[in-house]
């Protein structure tokens, strides 16, 4: 065939007519933007102009508020106390942060967002499970040799139901910046900038897992929780060793994946480099780096990276080396942490990397002896100053709107710190002198924060500061199923392995009427919810949760000769929404001192009903709400009746002029004035 | 030819890319990429044009175009349609011959672009507040100890941590905090000389010198733009830890060269018809 034939053949028409169609889809697109942007909601005429920011400050308890202002400093606290005239915020039932934080964010009570304890139970396995979060793996895979291919999606869902108020917001045309508030990961959908707070977890999916790499012996790593303990031989001039990342559910078996990293030593002059992939780190013994980015090979071309600290804690006579948990890096998050997807990367441009860790500050090295006090305070320090720099960001860009602002250090150095305040804690001895203040030094640095948001504020402007719930030492712990079994309504499968068995494995359950799980939760083995109930439901349940409080309201701690328990509720009773089916039969509510112990939340049942709580971890909050409440001051005069944190959404709304929804439980703390 | 000349030719070049980038310095590090690259798809279709058989390589263009439509007109040919299937493989092998030879005289040019686009593109300066670490590679017989060595900072700089030795590894070095923005010199006297390295600091497109070294022609020729350490000296390199760059392009998670050679091929296969190239 004369091919040359075909040679003045030229699609033009065809490329013609791709290029008109990309420019008019193009076209379209931008009309579509333009009109889209014009469609926005204009904001309320209230709203003109205003800016309302709220401070979170978590755990902030009243009455430590109130002696500590006492002492003639703390300003911007004294200021909003006399111009707020309120002081109390009614907490949560139970006063834990993901259920307190769920109440403020939705103005419902558990029954409407269907959050009720750090740990819920699947009810026909009893199978705990954290209650905000929940991740999802891939339905359907196909493996190819030792890899493991997903056919379709996982990933990871919000538990916590309900609408968040800021969404009205952004529905009413006020932009909204909500910063880190908790029972929010991953984050509600949402035209307004969030960024997901406690409940986000590491690269590993847990709260925060270090790892410790040492050479001291000495240590039981098997008693530590809350992180690893990798023993190296640190007697030559380098070491290899491995950060621990996610799982890696492309290969068979889901292994961890690794970032190999290596310590070179210098002794003479006490210091040494640590190469991490194409970094590199110089420490002396006692220095933090910075964040280093870690990159975890999943298979070929897929990889997820995260972001650590090491702290070279000491060199000789022992290694120690402290790398702390695995953050999603906020640059390239490999879970969603923000909405727009764009924001944590936005702040990671202007900033550089930060921790994006629900809960940054380890309370579990201080609790097992990883950390001195002074390297928990130098940690914290860190994370506050990553806080601080982006919380003046967020102002010096807010000129009308909503700010939500949240600081974790007021919650986990109280329960840290309690013991060294608190004379009549058995740990109080053991604490440093230096620390003895170290709670009065978290509230004063809050109050230059209050003081630093004070001085934006205009006369229409209204702030809020306010916590989830207060505090009150931790001084004994109360084992409920143990409680439970010595009272004939647990029954164990093998009594000589009590406390051994975590998550109810122990528990026979056919002679099993009640069980205790989670920090304040009590629940009936009922017939046809739980997988092997015996306790029919109706009036046998009724009479069971009946006596069940009254014998609780009764019992004597031997040591004291107090009752440890100062409220017991019907859940049924005091919920109300769509989620009621879903709450404890019981809620206990502790009194001062008293707590769950840690067994009891994990489903445990040891020999002893209470004992002395030796811990660092000594001031707590899952108590009786009526022992915890929170704290609410503003810059302008709050009306006098109780208050709770569902009041805040209300409260917020009705500064713009915007009526919260139906479902909406709270009313605005201003009213009356 | 000697590491001087190496680094003057070096020179010239980096004179060059730093008045072609110069009027974006302002924008985003992708603005100046995207222009660059478009430049370079430019200057290469040129070099291609100049190199290659145009003539030749139009003509087996035309014959591929007219096997193709041999296929889909005479479909239900088989004959036909392997006879040509057939063709084509010949012919885009020919093709091939024809455009690899330009690739010699293509390659080259590359090469510089990508040596003296990588300080800008595949690495960013350091941040104030950021900390860095400079080591200092030696001769295996270099003995030196701390009082052999100084490092000496600028103000804007800070160091921050003791000496670093290796000596196994004939290593020395020190922690850098910046303290502001800036385009420094520190120095570095091992045994009564003293050596300079370049330390940025900033935000923005700024080119950045990783490693000062010692050697011949390709290596000063290769190198950041700082001139050659003295051959004769006991220290080999002089380095700086700096981060890649991994937001070149718009913010796009790659390497800084994927963006750069779509970049490039596309501004080649769009002015192709503007320069009447055959490709």
């Amino acid at each position: 065939m004369p091919t040359r034939f075909f040679s003045s053949v030229i699609r033009k028409p065809q490329a013609m007519k791709a290029v008109s169609r990309s420019f008019l889809s193009a076209l379209l697109c931008a009309a579509l933007l333009f009109t889209l942007n014009s469609c926005r909601k204009a904001p309320p005429p209230a709203a003109e102009g205003k800016k309302v920011i709220v401070l979170g400050f978590d755990g902030l308890d009243p009455g430590l508020l109130l002696r500590f202002t006492a002492r003639g400093e703390m300003p911007a606290f004294r200021e909003l106390m006399e111009g707020s005239a309120a002081l109390e915020l009614g907490t949560s039932l139970p006063p834990q942060s993901p259920v307190a934080w769920a109440n403020f964010i939705t103005g419902m009570n558990p029954g409407g967002h269907g959050v009720f304890d750090f740990i819920h139970r699947k009810p026909g396995e009893y199978v705990p499970y954290l209650s905000t979060s929940e991740a999802y793996p891939a339905e359907r895979t196909v493996s190819v040799g030792r890899w493991v291919l997903p056919l379709s999606r996982g990933g990871v869902r919000l538990l916590r139901k309900g609408k968040a108020f800021w969404n009205v917001l952004e529905e009413n045309g006020v932009h909204a910046t909500v910063f880190r508030v908790p029972s929010n990961f991953p984050p509600e959908e949402s035209g307004a900038r969030t960024f997901s707070g406690m409940g986000t977890p590491d690269l590993r999916g847990t709260y925060g897992s270090f790892t410790y790499y040492t050479d001291d012996a000495s240590i039981d790593a098997q008693e530590i929780t809350g992180g690893e303990v990798v023993f190296v031989n640190a007697a030559g001039g380098s070491l290899e060793a491995a950060i621990t990342g996610p799982q890696n559910t492309f290969l068979k078996g889901s292994p961890a994946a690794e970032a190999p990293f290596t310590v070179y030593m210098d002794r003479d002059h006490g210091t040494a480099k640590i190469v991490v992939q194409d970094d590199e780190l110089l420490l002396k013994a006692g220095d933090w780096s910075r964040w280093v980015r870690v990159e975890f090979e999943l298979m070929p071309f897929v990889e997820v990276t995260g972001i650590v600290r090491f702290y070279l804690q000491e060199m000789e006579p022992k290694f120690r080396l402290y790398v702390s948990p695995v953050s999603i890096n906020p640059a390239d998050a490999a879970l969603p942490l923000t909405t727009p997807p764009g924001y944590s990367k936005e702040l990671y441009r202007r900033f550089g990397f930060f921790t994006t860790l629900g809960m940054p500050e380890d309370t579990k090295a201080l609790d097992h002896g990883i950390f001195s006090e002074k390297d928990y305070d130098r940690q914290s320090g860190l994370y506050i100053a990553e806080m601080r720099k982006i919380l003046d960001f967020e102002l010096s860009r807010l000129k009308s709107g909503f700010l939500f602002f949240y600081f974790s250090e007021s919650d986990l150095g109280q329960h840290m710190f309690w013991s060294a305040m608190d004379e009549n804690h058995p740990m109080f001895e053991r604490r440093p002198d230096e620390y003895r203040d170290y709670i009065y030094g978290i509230y004063r640095a809050l109050d230059g924060v209050a003081g630093r948001v004070l001085k934006c504020m205009d006369d229409e402007d209204t702030l809020i500061v306010m916590s989830d719930h207060g505090f009150t030492p931790f001084y004994r712990a109360f084992n409920l199923n143990t409680w439970l079994v010595e009272n004939g309504y647990m029954k164990l499968l093998d009594e000589s392995r009590r406390g051994e068995d975590e998550f109810l494995v122990n528990v026979d359950w056919s002679g099993t009427r009640a069980y205790a799980l989670g920090f304040n939760a009590l629940y009936v083995n009922t017939i046809g919810r739980e997988g092997r109930g015996i306790v029919m439901d109706g009036e046998g349940k009724d009479r069971l949760v009946k006596e069940l409080r009254y014998a609780l309201l009764r019992v004597v701690d031997p040591a004291t000769g107090r009752n440890p328990v100062a409220g017991v509720y019907v859940g049924k009773e005091v919920y109300r929404g769509p989620y009621v089916e879903d709450a404890p039969d019981l809620v206990v509510g502790y009194d001062i001192g008293y707590r769950a112990s840690w067994e009891t939340a994990l489903g445990q049942a040891p020999e002893e009903l209470f004992y002395d709580n030796e811990q660092r971890w000594s001031g707590d909050h899952c108590v009786d709400p009526n022992v915890v409440p929170g704290i609410v001051l503003s810059n302008r005069r709050i009306a006098a009746e109780r208050h709770d944190l569902r009041d805040i959404s209300a409260t917020v709304l009705g500064e713009f002029g915007i009526e919260p929804p139906e479902n909406v439980e709270g009313t605005s703390i201003f009213r009356g004035d | 030819m000697s590491a001087q000349a190496g680094f003057l030719l070096n020179e010239i070049f980096a004179a060059v890319f730093a008045a072609a980038l110069y009027p974006f310095r302002g924008f985003h590090p992708g603005a100046g990429l995207t222009a660059v690259s478009a430049l370079s798809g430019a200057a290469l279709l040129l070099v291609f044009k100049k190199t290659s058989n145009q003539g030749r390589i139009a003509e087996i263009r035309d014959r591929i175009r007219g096997l193709l439509l041999e296929i889909r007109i005479f479909r239900h040919d088989l004959g036909v349609v392997f006879r040509a299937q057939r063709g084509i493989l010949l012919q885009t092998l020919v093709y091939m011959r024809y455009s690899l030879s330009p690739l010699a005289f293509i390659a080259p040019p590359v090469a510089v672009i990508l040596i003296h686009l990588t300080p800008y593109y595949g690495y960013r300066p350091l941040m104030p507040g950021e900390t860095a670490v400079i080591s200092m590679k030696v001769d295996a017989g270099a003995a030196l100890t701390a009082a052999d060595v100084k490092l000496t900072v600028p103000d804007g700089l800070r160091v921050d941590a003791p000496f670093f030795r290796a000596s196994d590894m004939g290593e020395i070095a020190w922690r850098l905090t910046v303290e502001a923005p800036g385009r420094y010199e520190v120095g570095i006297s091992v045994g009564g000389a003293v050596l300079a390295k370049e330390v940025v600091a900033g935000a923005g497109v700024m080119k950045v010198s990783p490693v000062r070294r010692r050697g011949g022609f390709w290596s000063a020729f290769a190198g950041g733009g700082e001139p050659p350490l003295p051959p004769d000296g006991p220290v080999e390199s002089v380095r700086i830890a700096y981060g890649a760059r991994e937001d070149a392009f718009f913010g796009w998670k790659m390497h800084w060269v994927v963006p750069f050679f779509l970049l490039t091929l596309i501004s080649g296969f769009g002015l192709r018809g503007l320069f009447r190239v055959e490709i």
